[in-house]
């Protein structure tokens, strides 16, 4: 394993490539993205800390998505078939790996719902109580463009939700970042597009 | 030329300021985007119930340009079945 350095907005991993390593973040966080030869995507899920990319189960195996980096920082890093060799021979790894595989799997099934039924600002809630569980940070570095493709919404939309948020005290934005300031508030306007997935992933990763 | 804009709400409860604004190729192209992300917003605002159709964008330039686009520019409203 070695150690790498991601910057903001580095495609760690695109879409239909074959996958060469596995990445397990160390303070960096990663959005993934489901997108198309003719648009911007859209987020489907995140990792940091907390999780990896996508793993390889059989050698040569390519990516359905793309991974982004959110916020900047470090991962360790496998060569994929080494991991999937380990899959194959650490029975401990592998469950692990599985718990890890649901967990996802609730967090796009919540990130879906979200899409489909909650407003711009309740996603950004979301959002950011998501990036601050994965990079322990109040203020997250942070451009509307980049958010934008992450909730699908023009960049008005992001700006119009930024400026309900600071207006209920929630949040401050300044040019390139976000800091959180009463978490609390963005529970309750995340309301139940957040929380389900977090308990999950709790229950599936405790022993 | 590739310049800096800023689009800017103003609606008739609170002024949205864009603090970062984006590049366009033209202030026509700017002006593109705007009726777009009006629609986008206008729908999101017609969820919620409440349509502020005094809304309008403010495109600042970088070079100074200003111009208005009203949120209305971007639809058209039929008021009448006759209409067409």
């Amino acid at each position: 394993m070695d150690r790498v350095e991601f910057a903001l907005k580095q495609e760690i991993l695109h879409r239909g490539q074959v996958i060469g390593f596995v990445y397990f973040p160390e303070d960096c966080v990663c959005s993934l993205v489901a997108k198309t030869d003719t648009s911007d995507g859209i987020e489907v899920g995140m990792f940091g800390a907390e999780g990896m990319s996508d793993m390889v189960v059989r050698p040569g195996d390519r990516t359905a998505l793309s991974s982004i980096v959110q916020v900047a920082g470090s991962a360790w890093r496998i060569d994929a078939e080494a991991f999937s060799e380990l899959l194959h021979t650490q029975r401990s790894l592998n469950e692990i790996a599985l718990r890890y595989k649901e967990a996802v799997s609730i967090q796009f099934a919540y990130t879906a719902l979200s899409h489909g039924s909650f407003t711009i600002e309740e996603r950004l809630a979301r959002w950011l109580l998501m990036s601050q569980d994965r990079s322990q940070r109040e203020t997250i570095p942070m451009v509307h463009e980049f958010l934008a493709m992450m909730l699908a919404v023009r960049r008005s939309g992001v700006t119009t939700a930024t400026h309900v948020l600071e207006g209920l005290g929630a949040i401050k934005a300044v040019r390139g970042s976000i800091t959180i300031r009463d978490r609390e508030k963005l529970l309750e306007i995340a309301g139940e597009s957040y929380g389900v997935p977090e308990a999950e992933y709790d229950r599936l990763m405790s022993y | 030329v590739i310049a800096k804009y800023y689009l800017h709400q103003r609606r008739s409860t609170a002024f949205i300021r864009d603090l970062e604004g984006a590049e366009f190729d033209s202030v026509d192209e700017a002006r593109e985007e705007v009726i777009a992300a009006a629609r986008e917003l206008l729908s999101e605002m017609a969820l919620t119930g409440v349509l502020d159709l005094a809304a309008r964008f403010e495109i600042v330039g970088e070079d100074g340009s200003w111009v208005v686009v009203p949120f209305m520019e971007a639809v058209r409203v039929r008021m009448d079945q006759d209409e067409t």
